[in-house]
């Protein structure tokens, strides 16, 4: 069964969004580690899109955040219809540079494409929409 | 989130408890900067943190950069697994020092600077 949460892409919808991603977590049954992971990507990216696909941009619209548990494990769609920004396109931060230099920004999408297992991202003139997937963890030792 | 500061004389430990998110950390950030002094030694124990988000990290460069600044020290102490991992992948464990107990981080503090 799929549930969903549409709320307006301001900053206050941070919290309501990942609550969301905690209890839809719980009922995947994921573990502290897995839910910190998913929890995580879901803010990073939520953030994101909130700061530079709507406010920074000047534009208004809602997120809607719905969740689907599968075979393959716990799925997450952020759908939203602010500027157009594939994650995976962003540029990766130096980790090499010291701390001295380091920007103060740009770790976000990092860490939200680090926690997760699979990452999908699409979109056309209705909107555009992720798919956070965390695989369900092996039940046997066979695979 | 909660802060607890006990400043002893010599060492400053700062027990933070919770979350540490873009709702959070203004606090922590408002909180923990004006402790940075000449020379400082401070201890960040960490066992009671169950989250930290970019925006978390955000806070501990400008920490790092302030007391590197002021020659001060600081290590962190009793990171969650997931807490250690965050900070790991980002390279963040580079550079702060880290230890499994607050008795270890403190004995640390005790020993000159490598």
């Amino acid at each position: 069964m799929m549930k969903a949460l549409r709320v307006e892409g301001t900053l206050q919808a941070i919290e309501p969004i990942v609550k969301f991603a905690i209890q839809a977590a719980k009922e995947a049954g994921l573990d502290d580690q897995a839910t910190f992971r998913i929890r995580l990507a879901v803010d990073e990216l939520i953030t994101n899109i909130i700061m530079h696909g709507y406010l920074e941009a000047g534009r208004s619209g809602d997120i809607i955040i719905s969740s689907e548990i599968d075979e393959e494990g716990l799925k997450i769609y952020l759908e939203d219809y602010g500027v157009s920004h594939d994650p995976r396109n962003t540029p990766p931060p130096n980790l090499d540079a010291p701390l001295e230099e380091r920007p103060l920004g740009g770790l976000g999408i990092y860490l939200a494409l680090w926690a997760i297992d699979q990452f999908h991202y699409e979109h056309d003139r209705n909107g555009n929409r992720s798919v956070l997937v965390l695989e369900r963890p092996c039940p046997s030792k066979t695979c | 989130m909660n802060v607890d500061i006990q400043p002893e004389k010599d060492v400053i430990t700062v027990k933070i408890s919770g979350e540490l998110n873009r709702q959070t950390v203004p606090d922590l950030q408002d909180k923990l900067l004006p402790l940075i002094s000449t020379g400082c030694k401070i201890l960040m124990d960490m066992r009671d943190v169950s989250y930290i988000s970019s925006a978390g990290l955000r806070v501990f460069l400008l920490i790092y950069r302030q007391v590197d600044h002021e020659h001060g020290r600081i290590v962190l102490t009793g990171l969650q697994e997931m807490i250690h991992d965050t900070m790991s992948i980002t390279g963040f464990l580079d550079f702060f020092q880290t230890y499994p107990t607050v008795a270890e981080g403190l004995n640390a503090l005790k020993q000159p600077a490598l």
